[in-house]
């Protein structure tokens, strides 16, 4: 079981400093004593709103800002503690795929220099750089008279294939990918989403696919898991999660997308959706979503859920399902 | 006019695709393959020139500075007569007076040589400050915005220390100080004493007069340091956040690789525009400096002096001060010019209504006003110069200055003022307001010039204003 | 269809817009009507002209573009004007008053040196709807209308002090202020979550029917349109390519984009194993293809589509569309 296990996150938590008065400081608990899993090859859709951390959540695991507390497992091995040759082997294997293609990619550097500069700064034997760069272009679907154009000739799309390029070009086994089609048209959207997966199916890649687009994350992901202001409240195989969703703010989620569909979509069940989500430095005490949740009892306002499993492979933070 | 122009651009766009292509080959020439590595950068080269092409008043500023750069480094090698012979003809001699065609100067030389002479010196000094004092900021400023916390504020609050003093009066303390110091070391090193002297057009055996020389060019960049930081950490700090730059760091980049080779890259046309628009400003308050006697002595030439020497004789004999004066006002005019035009066609967003507008209207409303800001304040810079100076009485105003300059640097630091725009009008009125509250009695003559200055400064702001309304209404 | 009375008329609408690269036809012949009392939707990615052809019907393209010709009829008291022709000042009237908008992004389209309720006021003491006072009074209600929390203290904050959500329900209020007749409504959810996002649509929705203002809702998903929508216009390259009433769009959709367009967007209801994709990407406008401008991407594509643009076909009452694959058809039909 345990070598099956690509990334494990243990508690992590994230604080951002905010500075009040003279001395006294507020802290955004961005996210806060999340645990999970990701196994080797699997896809794990994270879905949330806007605050929920689960952009620093990703970034958190990739290194790119420290955590405050908690641990994360690569490979069995912590990430916070790689230093040296395990950190630069850590950097080469896990790669990330930014929400902008507009500004991910560096307007002064053509697509060449962009995607060699990865295998360039860590040593990598590539054999004849402009051949490996075309190799992995038509990976991408883009074409070898692309090589030496700047990002601004490209469409979102294209760029998006670029950086997806980039990224491959290390030859990673794990890859976060933070909301990555949703500057894009729902066109061109499709295409990425479809080479993500085929990608992930021929390398054998494992996903982190962050989106708050459920539909995405449903077609993308084998399991989903479901964030608010910090913290976990639901886990799920992602079509469990969409036919049984028990905590009441993926209920909600789910209510709140439009389907495309107008004989469903104007004879859906209503649940009636209210608030918004809390302020991540004044948050409620006990579960952070009672002020909202239509089902909330006194023990919601005093103590925290804890992730309970409540059934194969799903699980939940809420006081209705203890 | 628009329609004339518009025609004559066409003909400049022949002229600078014709001038990229020639430079692609040459590249190709010694790098086979370059020209089909570089498509798009070669058609993006051409585009910002046509976009350069469309504004006519950026053409004008960029003739003037090829023209100075031409007398800069030909002028030694052009001029009829050596400057370092002295009262060869009578002096102060009108221009055409037996065939010199400015006439003669102070020490009965020839003027259209010393000018020319003289315009090396100027050349060689601008160049020389931005050459110091722009790495020193890009480094310090990049460093500042990359790291952040106490590093960015250690670096500030020495810029704000530097920033809080008068330019003016901080350079002429160091040009007094520094002198002798910089004459005994290059005593010790001949080669660089020999450097210098070709650098600057002037014989071996004028060498003494390196010292001052460099210790003037020292004082500015002393003084000019902190507003390049500062500018800098600004743009870098936008940079910083973008995504690539964090894009860099999962790759695993060090910080010294995403600082130079990924932020710094972008900010070149910034930096760029900054330097063309302070090289005037730099020639300008150089040739103040040895307006107060500061710098080259006699017989270097050197344009201020030439202004400082005919003031005397002001007004009889007006070509004394007009003639270098009007060489000064080309040049600061030239590099305004150039630098408002760049900012303008670097700038993506503004290029972009560049190219939308052409269609109609080359010369746009605010260009002729930005125009006849830049002429008022460089006139009035000028005229400031063509006053005696009152040098105790320059201690004296320096004083309350200060405090003013402080206050409004200090709250326009903490974004109040510019939150509501009408902090770039708050500060100038209280920077000049002071200036004449208390110069007129003690700088005899400043006040007209400041009040020139303070118009034109009021109307480039108009200009920027109706830019920006521009700009953002698309 | 026709015992409708129609509120907005645009015929043969082009806008270009001059830029040094060359001239973007970026809107090429669009017909449109729109109803009153219905809730129109306009559907298409982004660079397609459904933003261009909403600022058109009040003159509000900024100076590169052109509007070349066309015309837009709207019934003003009974009869109808051309807003193309009207002067300055008088469609200055119609802005904000009989015609009002909501922009995409809420936090720029507030000043936040204003109150929301100085704001909400200022709309109706522009237009002489109301001296100040009573315009404040009004503004609480409209917060009241606008389901926010507390109007009486929310009229006096300020922009930042409020969430996302809040502040597009201010421009909303905004909007709404002097009853428009006709509510252009572009990406209003685009940068706010799908919660609030559900909220807000439940919210124009119930406006929509309290007051029977009639709303042209521009947007990309087609979630949205499903949800809010009577009927449909799908546009693609400045053509406006198909339009029928919501329920026949996805049931049967004629025009091949319309079809690629359903077939690219995921149903979070279905179990997909392969989205569809359209192949190729959005043509550059300054040189758009001949004849058919989705010719180059279209699977069904014959060679008429290269030489000639097509003919708008009825087919059925109230579907039309613009692709040869139909004119065909009314062809035969026509000789058998």
């Amino acid at each position: 079981m345990s070598n099956n296990v690509m990334v494990e996150v243990r508690n992590l938590k994230k604080y951002f400093p905010v500075r009040r008065f003279l001395l006294s400081k507020d802290y955004v608990k961005a996210v806060d004593g999340v645990s999970f899993q990701i196994k080797k090859g699997e896809c794990l859709g994270l879905v949330g709103e806007s605050g929920s951390g689960k952009t620093t959540l990703g970034r958190v695991i990739l290194r790119l800002i420290p955590p405050t507390s908690g641990e994360i497992l690569y490979k069995g091995k912590p990430v916070t503690k790689m230093k040296g040759e395990e950190l630069k082997e850590f950097r080469k294997s896990a790669q990330m795929v930014f929400q902008d293609p507009y500004s991910s990619l560096d307007p002064r550097m053509t697509v060449f220099q962009s995607i060699i500069e990865g295998p360039r700064i860590h040593g990598i034997d590539v054999g004849n750089p402009e051949e490996f760069v075309t190799r992995l272009l038509e990976t991408v679907g883009l074409k070898p008279e692309h090589l030496y154009r700047y990002p601004h000739e490209f469409s979102g799309g294209q760029k998006q294939r670029i950086a997806i390029a980039r990224a491959l070009a290390m030859n990673p086994e794990f890859m976060v990918l933070d909301e990555p089609t949703s500057a894009l048209d729902v066109s061109v959207q499709a295409s990425i989403l479809n080479m993500l997966k085929e990608l992930q199916a021929k390398f054998g890649l494992t996903y982190l696919f962050i989106s708050h687009d459920l539909a995405v994350v449903k077609y993308m992901s084998h399991r989903i898991a479901t964030m608010y202001v910090g913290r976990i409240v639901e886990v799920a195989d992602s079509e469990e999660l969409f036919l049984n969703p028990l905590h009441p703010y993926t209920q909600m989620l789910l209510a709140s997308i439009p389907i495309p569909d107008p004989k469903i979509a104007k004879n859906k069940p209503k649940i009636k959706i209210t608030g918004e989500p809390p302020s991540p430095i004044r948050l409620p005490q006990g579960c952070k979503f009672y002020p909202r949740c239509p089902f909330a009892m006194p023990i919601c306002k005093i103590k925290e859920p804890p992730l309970i499993k409540v059934g194969n492979n799903h699980e939940v933070a809420c006081w209705l399902y203890e | 006019m628009g329609i004339l122009w518009i025609k004559f651009s066409k003909k400049l766009d022949f002229v600078t695709d014709k001038l990229v292509d020639v430079y692609a080959k040459f590249r190709d020439f010694f790098a086979p393959g370059w020209i089909d590595k570089n498509r798009s950068r070669i058609d993006e080269l051409k585009l910002m020139l046509r976009a350069f092409n469309r504004s006519p008043l950026g053409v004008f500023g960029f003739i003037l500075i090829v023209f100075f750069f031409f007398l800069g480094i030909f002028g030694p090698m052009i001029a009829p007569e050596p400057y370092w012979e002295l009262f060869r003809y009578p002096r102060n001699m009108p221009p055409g007076w037996m065939g010199h065609v400015f006439g003669t100067d102070h020490y009965g030389r020839d003027l259209l040589s010393i000018m020319l002479w003289g315009a090396r010196v100027s050349l060689v000094i601008g160049l020389l400050v931005v050459a110091l004092g722009v790495p020193l900021g890009i480094i310090l400023g990049l460093i500042a915005a990359y790291y952040g916390g106490a590093v960015d504020e250690i670096i500030m609050r020495i810029v704000d220390i530097f920033y809080a003093f008068p330019a003016l009066m901080l350079a002429i303390a160091m040009a007094a100080v520094l002198p002798t110091t910089i004459s005994s070391f290059l005593y010790k090193v001949p080669i660089l004493e020999a450097f210098f002297t070709t650098l600057f057009g002037i014989r071996l055996y004028d060498s003494g007069n390196l010292g001052p020389m460099l210790a003037v060019i020292l004082a500015m960049v002393i003084v000019w340091w902190p507003g390049y930081t500062r500018m800098i950490r600004a743009v870098a700090l936008s940079e910083k956040e973008k995504v690539y730059v964090e894009d860099a760091k999962a790759l695993g980049l060090s910080d010294f690789q995403i600082m130079f080779k990924h932020i710094l890259p972008n900010l070149s046309s910034i930096i760029l525009v900054m330097v063309t628009i302070d090289l005037g400003s730099i020639i300008i308050l150089e040739a103040a400096l040895s307006f107060l006697g500061l710098g080259a002595q006699p017989p270097i030439a050197e344009i201020g002096r030439l202004v400082s020497d005919g003031r005397q004789y002001w007004p009889d004999k007006w070509w004394l001060v007009i003639i270098p004066g009007t060489f000064l006002f080309i040049v600061g005019l030239g590099w305004n010019l150039l630098g408002d035009v760049l900012r303008d066609v670097l700038d993506p967003r503004t290029r972009r209504s560049i190219e939308f507008g052409l269609k109609e209207r080359p010369v746009y409303f605010y260009d002729i006003i930005g125009l006849i800001g830049d002429l008022l304040l460089i006139g009035g810079f000028i005229y400031i110069v063509l006053v005696p100076v009152d040098v105790p009485g320059a201690f004296l105003m320096s004083g309350p200055l200060i405090i003013a300059f402080i206050l409004w640097k200090g709250l326009d630091s903490i974004g109040i003022l510019r939150k509501f725009r009408i902090g770039k009008i708050l500060g100038v009125i209280t920077y000049y307001g002071t200036y004449l509250l208390i110069t007129p009695y003690l700088l005899p003559g400043a006040f007209n010039g400041f009040l020139i200055t303070l118009a034109g400064l009021i109307i480039k702001m108009i200009r920027d204003e109706l830019e920006t309304m521009r700009s953002g209404a698309e | 269809m026709s015992n409708k009375e129609i509120i907005l008329s645009i015929r043969d609408l082009y806008v270009n817009f001059y830029t040094y690269a060359g001239v973007v036809k970026a809107i090429n012949g669009v017909n449109l009507d729109i109803y009153k009392g219905e809730v129109f939707g306009l559907v298409g990615e982004t660079g397609c002209g459904k933003s261009v052809t909403s600022r058109a019907i009040t003159r509000l393209i900024p100076p590169p573009g052109r509007i070349e010709k066309g015309e837009i009829l709207y019934k003003r008291n009974s009869e109808y004007v051309d807003l193309l022709k009207l002067p300055e000042d008088e469609i200055r009237k119609i802005r904000g008053d009989e015609i009002s908008y909501i922009f995409q992004d809420p936090t720029s389209s507030l000043d936040p040196l204003y109150t929301s309720g100085y704001q909400i006021a200022e709309t109706m003491v522009v237009h002489d709807r109301a001296e100040w006072n009573e315009a404040w009074k009004k503004a609480v209600e409209l917060l009241k209308e606008t389901l926010i929390p507390d109007p009486e203290s929310r009229v006096k904050n300020y922009p930042h002090e409020m969430s996302g959500g809040m502040r597009q329900r201010i421009v909303i209020s905004i909007a709404l202020s002097n009853d428009p007749k006709l509510l252009i409504a572009d990406e209003p959810t685009t940068n706010v979550d799908v919660t609030v996002q559900a909220e807000l649509m439940d919210l124009l929705r119930e406006l929509q029917r309290k007051k029977g203002t009639t709303i042209l809702l521009i947007t990309h998903h087609m979630g949205l349109i499903a949800e809010m929508t009577d009927r449909v216009g799908v546009m693609y390259a400045g053509n406006l390519v198909e339009i029928a009433p919501v329920d026949e769009i996805f049931a049967e959709p004629l025009h091949p984009y319309t079809k690629g367009l359903l077939a690219a967007v995921p149903n979070p209801l279905q179990k997909i194993d392969k989205l569809v994709p359209i192949k190729g990407s959005v043509p550059n406008l300054i040189y758009p293809p001949s004849g058919c401008r989705f010719h180059p991407r279209c699977p069904f594509a014959m060679p008429i589509c290269k030489e000639k643009r097509p003919p708008r076909i009825e087919i059925k009452p109230g579907h039309y569309v613009e692709c040869w694959l139909y004119a065909e058809e009314v062809k035969k039909k026509g000789e058998s």
